[in-house]
């Protein structure tokens, strides 16, 4: 039953389903790899292990596996770096820039951009998709009933949210096609981080005939979000197998560098552990390593010297991810409003320990909520996410509990059905060794969500992957006063100011500098403890050349070919 | 006959609105995110976009209000625009994934029903062949170890048996024969298009059921094999081979196909425990799956074809069985 | 699954012969005598059951595992160390250790010792086993006699609604059942409850048809023209008849239970960390298969091991008490 009652959803990692990994030292390198092997061979089909994604449709997708599929099959108008997310590329379009103050941006589309069916990429297709992310009244094309998107977030600084969220208005009037090839965006505040935003699959065109009259797949019309047309590098070839399969192939008229593969073969699997077998018997080319099996792996595939490119005998990828694993503690509890308190939690887990037993000694030690790869990183950012008994006792004693004494039981929270029992008992383990007494408090996904919904916890895991690789999408979601996922509810005026100035600074440099002094007086404070880092725990064949997984975990299938003789 | 069917039928209707009733109640009363929530992840929603759906599937009305249009759904007989009309039967549409219920349960049934057939052919022929051995060389020395192994067999834990299976056909035989006698761990698709995927499924689904159908044609066996008519053949000088597949087993087979043919029902009902073993992508597993995504729809959808399929296989095992039994026929003795 | 399928086998026995004729000598037998030869019948059957060599063992084998589950606070700890506590400094070192005479089935994947563990899981296993047949045998007898006695209406309701019990698949209805306990009630009592609740009907019908049975038993006649309330005649005179099914079969539900317990903490409903189940060993250790299949097997083979005794010591009730159930 283990992890495969949801899906893992890209903005934050449910542990499920990605039992994954950390390599020392992740910070990611740029790849030496290419022609080592050879040339590039053209054609092949890679087959790929996923979970059954939620949607293929780009205004609802949110999940990693749907990214994965849409990314592939759609360009939005920016795109990272597969090595390093925080440098930006373009990518549907060509050029961008803002005024002064980051409110109004202009893009300028490839002018060479199609759909997949031939019809050139305009401005007004980014327009028709972005209000379709928005609006409430959105159909989904697989049922034909009305089904907002629940990521329209992406777009909250838009002009004209609010109105077209509530219904009151059906377009956004901060969106504006000057003309085909240029998109002019007006924001309602500062953000210098929006061309970040703009690179999520969700905000791809889309062709407005095809979702809503069809699109044509042997000789019957097919709904849409079964058979997506995009402007991507890879095309459907069929419309999807509901729980088989997903099949792409190369999109000839693509207007950047054609792929080498001739297509991807998505097959979709309940349980990583089942794909896993099928890779040992060969008939997969990518897939997740099973629990328990890293060190068999690593063994008889060898790993990847950059910890993201697979190539014949440097299979294993286990480079990190950007996102965290980390403990809320509720600051409104009447024991965890002591800050010393809550800095004694923090130094008493014993993170390596977990990383070694649970993770096979595949993943990293938290030192700061920020993951590395991400701008903002720095090595030991949060000071008191280490492990150091002595300290943690020192804290414990200054909060008022010398040695736990007067410290009523703490309840620990966690969902039941995602693999997170192990590494709650090693912290349980670890609090109860300098005298915390804690409680577990497990419960089944929806009661767990509830729970923290309603504001019940008091130590609860969560794990969080930003929508966009920056420091922002840590900062403001987790420790803003005014967000709702802010479930510690820190509530620092001078940090709200800080993140709101941060935002309008449009100069790269001098913005992540002052994230990082927010960063750092968010610390000091201890909201959260950060445990552990994510990373890859995937697999790839021995035919499979420079194929890249990037920290984000998307795997990018542009330059990655397929060796075809045995 | 069709009177005892008729009364068959109108039996399952209070079992089926019982159990639909119970499901909408434990459904509204459930504590926990409500469906629409568990879209959103941990990322918390956007009031108007949950407000939106719930209103889409009509969460915001009473439980009654909501089962009585379930079962208008499932009604093949509708009003539309003030006239009735007849419509195939709506289970819905899935919370959680935005597609029709139809369209889930019609990829899951397929996995579920190629499964039990597998397993009913495994109990059919290892049971009953060893129900037969142990009941006509009964106290040998096979009858013992039958006996001692469908006692062994009904109190293994299934999910257990599953996994022993896995690492010892899946892994140490691979080992050990160098992959001569290797069966694959689990897999759905791909390299394995025979039922050599299939078998450790089958065999873990069966195994309970084996050992009670070995059981029950042992004893059915030597039951039938001490009645008058059987010894009137053994004295009219028919061999005992001939006394037992002439004569016996035809009467003492017919508990065993019931019991089989209810098994199959109870097959089709989903294996939830043999499906969560070998990821198995069967009914019993999105059902289970989708109770922890507060997915009702699928819930409510899925139980109500399973109720339907176990009735239907209920009803043509009694019906079978009246027509097989010549004592439930004539309404005599058993003697032909 | 155990309840699901053997509930459903003793009901294919019960719908057979739903109502047996009551023997030639009980008929003509007071109301005082049936009482004298129940008590006379149980020793009988005691002394049957002695000569089964079998069932003996199953017996010796379930008293050795409960004394085990005990006293394990007395003797476990100080020999395997803590089943429960985990030392994080040390764990890398100690974790997935093979057999050795401090550890003999070995170290688990965060280093505790697996053999202590599984005796302390026996105290979960058993608790379950037979609290949970307690609940059904009560709601079961209760309804059963209601049913059985009153007839007509009430017996219709009660049938219909145990028809109702049993349409549902076993284990989806226990995951549902669960799924409704209040927020933070998990563990030991939520399980306890959830199997009981769903093993009452088997009861109810079992008892319902033993009451049928006896009912028009001149003894049970006479003593209703004696002016014997509905009360004393049920469990004064019927019940003493009519519960020998009912014991074998609760001997038998208690493997079912522990089977069912075993299950659902295996699909992660069960009890919680720190109590320590055989199911939850089990589901806990999935990933090590292939690594460590010692995880997985020893807290199997005590579940195989006990349920297996009280099967055995099921059937042998059965033998003694001469009562056809099971086959």
């Amino acid at each position: 039953m283990r992890g495969k009652n949801r899906k893992v959803l890209c903005t934050i990692i449910a542990l499920g389903l990605a039992a994954t990994l950390a390599v020392s030292g992740c910070v990611p390198k740029q790849s030496t790899t290419g022609g080592e092997d050879g040339v590039p061979q053209k054609g092949g089909i890679m087959s790929y292990g996923i979970a059954e994604p939620v949607c293929l449709d780009p205004y609802s997708v949110q999940e990693s596996e749907g990214i994965q599929v849409v990314q592939a099959l759609f360009d939005s108008l920016t795109w990272f770096d597969p090595f390093d997310p925080t440098k930006l590329l373009p990518s549907a379009a060509d050029s961008w820039s803002s005024n002064e103050d980051a409110t109004v941006w202009t893009f300028k589309l490839n002018p060479g951009g199609k759909f997949s069916d031939g019809a050139p990429v305009k401005a007004q297709d980014f327009v028709y998709a972005w209000n379709r992310v928005v609006s409430p009244k959105t159909v989904n094309t697989l049922s034909g009933d009305v089904d907002p998107s629940p990521v329209g977030y992406h777009l909250n600084f838009v002009k004209g949210y609010d109105e077209v969220a509530d219904d009151k208005a059906s377009e956004l009037s901060g969106l504006r096609a000057i003309d085909d090839l240029t998109l002019e965006v007006t924001l309602t505040q500062p953000f210098a981080d929006f061309e970040y935003i703009v690179a999520h699959p969700a905000l791809s065109p889309v062709p407005k005939a095809l979702v809503e009259g069809g699109v044509e797949y042997d000789g019957k019309k097919v709904p849409y979000g079964d058979m997506p047309v995009g402007n991507g590098s890879f095309k459907m070839a069929e419309p999807w197998k509901h729980n088989q399969y997903i099949n792409i192939v190369r999109n000839d008229g693509y207007v950047g560098d054609t792929p080498y593969l001739d297509g991807v073969s998505f097959r979709i699997f309940e349980n990583p552990e089942t794909a896993y077998s099928e890779f040992e018997a060969g008939s997969l080319d990518f897939t997740q390593i099973g629990e328990g099996k890293i060190a068999d792996a690593k063994a008889k595939y060898g790993v990847a010297s950059d910890g993201y490119t697979a190539n014949p005998g440097q299979q294993v990828l286990l480079g990190a991810q950007a996102a965290t694993y980390y403990l809320i503690l509720n600051i409104q509890d009447d024991s965890l409003k002591n800050t010393d308190l809550r800095r004694a939690i923090s130094l008493a887990i014993n993170r390596q320990a977990i990383c070694d037993t649970v993770f096979e000694g595949t993943r990293e030690s938290a030192d700061n909520i920020i993951p590395p790869g991400i701008a903002g990183y720095q090595k030991g950012g949060w000071p008191d996410s280490r492990y150091d008994v002595e300290a943690a006792k020192k804290a414990l004693a200054e909060a008022g509990y010398p040695e736990g004494n007067g410290l009523a039981p703490l309840r620990l929270a966690f969902n039941s059905d995602g693999g997170h029992e192990k590494i709650m008992e090693l912290i349980q383990a670890d609090l109860k060794a300098i005298g915390i007494t804690a409680e577990f408090q497990a419960s089944d996904w929806g009661a767990y969500l509830d729970q923290i919904d309603g504001n019940k916890h008091q130590i609860a895991r969560m794990a969080w992957q930003s929508d966009y690789p920056i420091a922002h999408g840590f900062l403001y979601p987790l420790f803003d006063s005014k967000s709702d996922d802010n479930r510690s509810n820190y509530e620092n005026l001078s940090v709200d100011r800080g993140i709101a100035e941060a935002v309008a600074i449009t100069d790269d440099a001098a913005r992540v500098k002052k994230l990082v002094e927010v960063n750092v007086a968010v610390a000091a404070e201890t909201p959260v403890v950060p445990v552990l880092f994510y990373c890859h725990n995937n697999v790839a064949s021995d035919r499979v050349h420079d194929f890249v997984l990037s920290p984000l975990a998307l795997g990018y299938f542009e330059k990655a070919w397929i060796s075809t003789t045995e | 006959m069709i009177k005892y069917i008729m009364r068959r039928v109108l039996q399952f209707i209070p079992v089926f609105f019982g159990v639909t009733l119970a499901l909408f109640l434990i459904a509204n009363y459930m504590p926990g995110a409500d469906p629409v929530r568990m879209r959103f992840g941990e990322r918390t929603p956007s009031p108007e976009v949950k407000e939106q759906l719930v209103k889409q599937y009509g969460l915001d009305r009473p439980w009654y209000e909501q089962y009585g249009r379930y079962i208008a759904g499932l009604s093949p007989v509708k009003v539309t625009d003030g006239s009735l009309g007849i419509a195939s039967p709506d289970l819905g549409t899935s919370i959680y994934t935005g597609r029709r219920v139809s369209a889930i349960l019609g990829e899951a049934y397929p996995y579920t029903i190629r499964l039990a057939l597998l397993a009913i052919v495994i109990e059919a022929v290892f049971g009953i062949g060893a129900g037969i051995i142990s009941a006509v060389k009964q106290y040998s020395f096979w009858d013992v170890i039958v006996t001692l192994s469908t006692s062994v067999l009904v109190s293994l834990p299934v999910f257990w048996v599953g996994m022993m299976l896995q690492w010892f056909f899946g892994i140490w035989m691979k080992e050990a024969t160098g992959g001569v006698l290797y069966l694959p761990i689990s897999g759905t698709s791909g390299i394995f298009p025979s039922v050599a995927y299939m078998i450790l499924p089958a065999i873990t689904l069966a195994s309970v059921s084996t050992a009670y159908a070995a059981r029950i044609t042992r004893s059915q066996l030597l039951e039938v094999m001490g009645q008058d008519y059987i010894r009137t053949a053994r004295a009219k000088g028919v061999s005992e081979r001939g006394v037992l597949w002439g004569h016996a087993l035809k009467n003492a087979l017919i508990p065993v196909v019931t019991f089989i043919g209810l098994d199959l029902g109870a097959m089709l009902a989903g294996a939830v425990l043999t499906e969560a073993v070998f990821n198995w992508p069967g009914i019993g597993f999105t059902i289970a799956r989708a109770i922890a995504q507060r997915d009702f729809p699928i819930v409510f959808g899925g139980v109500t074809v399973m109720l339907f399929a176990v009735m239907i296989i209920n009803l043509l095992v009694d019906v079978s069985y009246a027509l097989l039994d010549p004592r439930i026929r004539y309404g005599v003795g058993a003697d032909e | 699954m155990g309840w699901g399928r053997m509930s459903r086998e003793v009901m294919a026995d019960i719908a057979e012969e739903p109502t047996q004729e009551p023997t030639k000598e009980s008929a003509k037998e007071s109301a005082e005598a049936a009482a004298k030869r129940s008590r006379t019948l149980l020793t009988d059957a005691w002394c049957r059951l002695c000569k089964n060599r079998l069932a003996i063992v199953a017996l010796v084998w379930i008293c050795l595992v409960a004394l085990a589950a005990i006293t394990a606070g007395l003797w476990i700890p100080a020999n395997f160390g803590d089943p429960a506590q985990i030392d994080s400094v040390t764990v890398a070192s100690q974790r997935l250790l093979p057999i050795s005479a401090k550890h003999p089935f070995g170290t688990d994947d965060l280093g505790r010792d697996i053999f202590g563990r599984v005796v302390y899981g026996a105290r979960v296993s058993l608790t379950v086993g037979v609290l949970a047949t307690f609940i059904a045998v009560g709601i079961g007898v209760f309804f059963g006699a209601l049913a059985g006695f009153y007839g007509r209406l009430i017996d219709a309701l009660i049938m219909r609604l145990t028809d109702v019990f049993l349409a549902f698949p076993y284990i989806l209805f226990a995951i549902l059942i669960l799924a409704i306990m209040p927020e933070g009630f998990r563990g030991v009592i939520p399980v306890v409850l959830a199997i009981g609740f769903l093993g009452w009907p088997t009861f109810a019908r079992l008892f319902r048809g033993s009451v049928l049975a006896v009912k028009e038993a001149d003894y049970v006649v006479a003593g209703r023209a004696l002016g014997a309330s509905d009360m004393r005649l049920i469990f004064r005179h019927i019940a003493p008849n009519a519960i020998a099914p009912v014991l074998v079969y609760a001997t038998m539900s208690i493997g079912g239970a522990i089977l069912t317990e075993a299950a659902l903490s295996f699909l992660g409903l069960g009890v919680q960390p720190p109590a320590i189940s055989w199911g939850q060993m089990i589901e806990s250790s999935r990933g090590y298969l292939t690594s460590a299949p010692g995880l997985v097997f020893w807290p199997g083979l005590a579940i195989l091991s006990t349920v297996l005794a009280f099967t055995l010591l099921g059937d042998g009730v059965r033998d003694a008490l001469d009562v056809k159930a099971g086959d």
